[in-house]
């Protein structure tokens, strides 16, 4: 296996090259885009699946209901009688509840957000490119040679492009 | 065709140099400027500590006014710590391109008021070592925290907020932090690589970011909204001339991101002179925070009129006496002041068009803080001095010490920033789009 790492001036260019590797049989897993500003046109063309509003939710309910039952765990230990409230209110923990579900919410992102970026957690682990100043590098995985791709890179504009063996 | 990676006027590459040559050096300006501010800070923590060691007998606050400058700072800080989210949360979600030199400036400003802020409660206890009491741990005399309390509600809401704000602070701050890491040697290069996690630029990576931000942007608008209801809470849950009402929590939200939005129009306006950021706040940026300004006061006004005039219809003994010493009794000219700066200053400064420059809303946003700190003083103190029975009136005076933690507190806002735009660029490079040469 090696990688190829091919540079980009232009949106179109690179667009039209992630298509055509598409369709050439290139999987979206095999290619990856790497710039120091997000490219949005790209994005459609290389959408990542991701469950970060998932786990965001999940961890908000967690978290919530985690902090409301150790509310409703200690007014039940310790009674404290507070302006004639009941001593077990849901109005009177509801701000408590709902911090801590934010709090879990923020959480989740976060955590979610280390593991899809690959930051922590990673096990990807493709050689990175130099960022160039101005455009992008397209990184394909593919089999040593591939001279197909090679070709459609350099054919769709790629300024500059570089192979890379999988060991380094 | 548009070229890649490039912004309107400006390439990139120029782009990147721009903002990360405008961090200041270690220059005599510099220099003299943290020592200054640091100065103060330390003063502040002096008579701080004056206070721990002397009891609470050093300050003004005694009966029946037992909230005082330090309840009325910790208003005013929580209020301004709104900037970041309105601006960044609102103007992220809205999709408002021109929100995005400003978003930083924003954002470090939620958390550093945050921390001044947060402050103020332990200081405000008196015995600020008996602090771990509020945290809700088994102890040893199986005490627990009165979770029916606002002043824990205050705890957890403020120690929410903060978590999130920096993380919103800081996710961003990331692909920035690469840069920076790229740019540096050493030590510099060591820290700033260990900060942005080992940042690739990869599109995995830029997706999951911006799919963040959209998610936090949600989640740090519900925490704001919540936090100056909580705050508010702290005044309507008691039953004190004029607190216990029902408008106080939006009426406290309003006010928090009116004054959040001056505190943001006046640190850019310092930015942009200190940092020479002319080519990137520009002036429209100004107006349109001058037209949130203005839309921001007129709401406010109507919410004081509205609390204001259920009070006088009310005519309740003890809250019709608040309401006249307020307006035109001890505390008139301060009432009167406060709606000038906060209504007349930036209505006519900023409803005339031909009034209107970055000056001008410089100086309507100066004028409004000062107005919200007002009004949070006459909030605060009329009521407590002037309580049901008349037995128990009281005056209020600020000593020394609260006056000098008054002002440590600004000093340590600008201490905060000095030492942020040195170590990390006050515009986010990677989401810089000027917004405006693009319309």
């Amino acid at each position: 296996m090696e990688y190829l790492h091919a540079e980009y001036q232009r949106t179109e260019d690179l667009a039209a090259a992630i298509r055509l590797l598409q369709a050439d049989g290139v999987s979206r897993r095999a290619l990856e885009l790497y710039s120091r500003r997000p490219v949005e046109a790209v994005t459609q063309l290389l959408p990542r699946r991701s469950r970060m509003s998932l786990g965001a939710v999940l961890s908000a309910i967690a978290v919530g209901t985690g902090a409301t039952v150790l509310m409703y765990w200690i007014q039940l230990d310790y009674p404290l009688v507070t302006g004639g409230m009941p001593i077990v209110s849901g109005w009177a923990t509801a701000v408590v509840t709902f911090e801590a579900t934010m709090a879990g919410a923020v959480f989740g992102t976060l955590l979610m957000l280390l593991k899809e970026s690959g930051l922590v957690l990673s096990r990807r682990r493709a050689p990175v490119p130099d960022l160039p100043d101005e455009g992008a590098v397209l990184q394909v995985e593919c089999e040593t040679g591939a001279p197909s791709i090679r070709a459609l890179l350099k054919n769709t504009g790629a300024s500059r492009i570089e192979v890379v063996d999988s060991a380094a | 065709m548009p070229a890649l990676a490039t912004v309107p006027g400006k390439s990139a590459a120029r782009v990147r140099d721009d903002i990360l040559g405008r961090m200041p050096g270690t220059n005599a300006a510099y220099v003299a400027a943290v020592a200054f501010c640091g100065a103060i800070v330390a003063w502040a923590l002096f008579a701080w500590g004056y206070q721990v060691v002397g009891g609470f007998g050093h300050t003004g606050i005694r009966r029946p006014t037992y909230w005082g400058f330090y309840i009325v700072n910790f208003v005013f800080w929580i209020g301004i710590s709104h900037a970041g989210t309105l601006i960044s949360a609102i103007l992220r979600l809205t999709g408002a391109n021109w929100r995005k030199p400003v978003t930083r400036a924003a954002e470090a400003i939620t958390v550093f008021c945050l921390m001044i802020g947060g402050m103020f409660p332990l200081i405000h206890i008196g015995r600020v070592w008996l602090f771990y009491w509020m945290i809700p741990y088994p102890n040893e005399r199986l005490l627990w925290p009165n979770f029916r309390s606002p002043l824990f509600w205050d705890l957890t809401a403020i120690l929410t907020y903060l978590f999130g704000s920096l993380i919103y602070l800081y996710l961003p701050l990331i692909p920035d932090l690469a840069e920076l890491a790229r740019r540096s040697a050493g030590a510099k290069r060591r820290l700033y690589l260990f900060l942005s996690l080992g940042w690739t630029g990869s599109d995995r990576q830029w997706q999951a970011l911006e799919r963040a931000m959209k998610l936090m942007s949600l989640v740090i608008l519900a925490i704001a909204v919540s936090v100056h209801s909580v705050v508010a809470y702290d005044f309507s849950m008691s039953v004190a001339p004029t607190w216990h009402n029902t408008i106080f929590a939006p009426y406290f939200v309003v006010g928090a991101i009116f004054s959040g939005i001056a505190a943001l129009v006046l640190v850019m306006a310092v930015l942009r002179k200190l940092m020479c950021l002319e080519d990137y706040l520009r002036e429209i940026h100004f107006v349109n925070l001058g037209k949130l300004l203005v839309l921001m006061s007129l709401i406010w006004l109507y919410f004081t009129f509205s609390e204001h005039l259920t009070t006088w219809y009310g005519n309740l003994p003890g809250e019709i006496r608040v309401f006249n010493i307020r307006e035109h009794g001890l505390y008139g000219f301060l009432f009167w002041t406060m709606v000038a700066c906060n209504f007349a200053i930036p209505f006519v400064l900023l409803g005339i068009s031909r009034l209107r420059s970055i000056f001008t809303i410089a100086l309507s946003s100066a004028a409004v803080l000062l107005g919200m700190w007002i009004e949070r003083f006459l909030i605060v103190v009329p009521s407590l001095s002037t309580p049901y029975l008349p037995a128990a009136w009281g005056d209020y005076a600020p000593s020394w010490v609260e006056l000098s933690i008054t002002a440590g507190t600004f000093a340590a806002m600008a201490l905060l920033y000095l030492l942020f735009v040195k170590a990390f660029p006050i515009i986010a490079i990677w989401e810089y789009d000027d917004g405006i040469s693009a319309r």
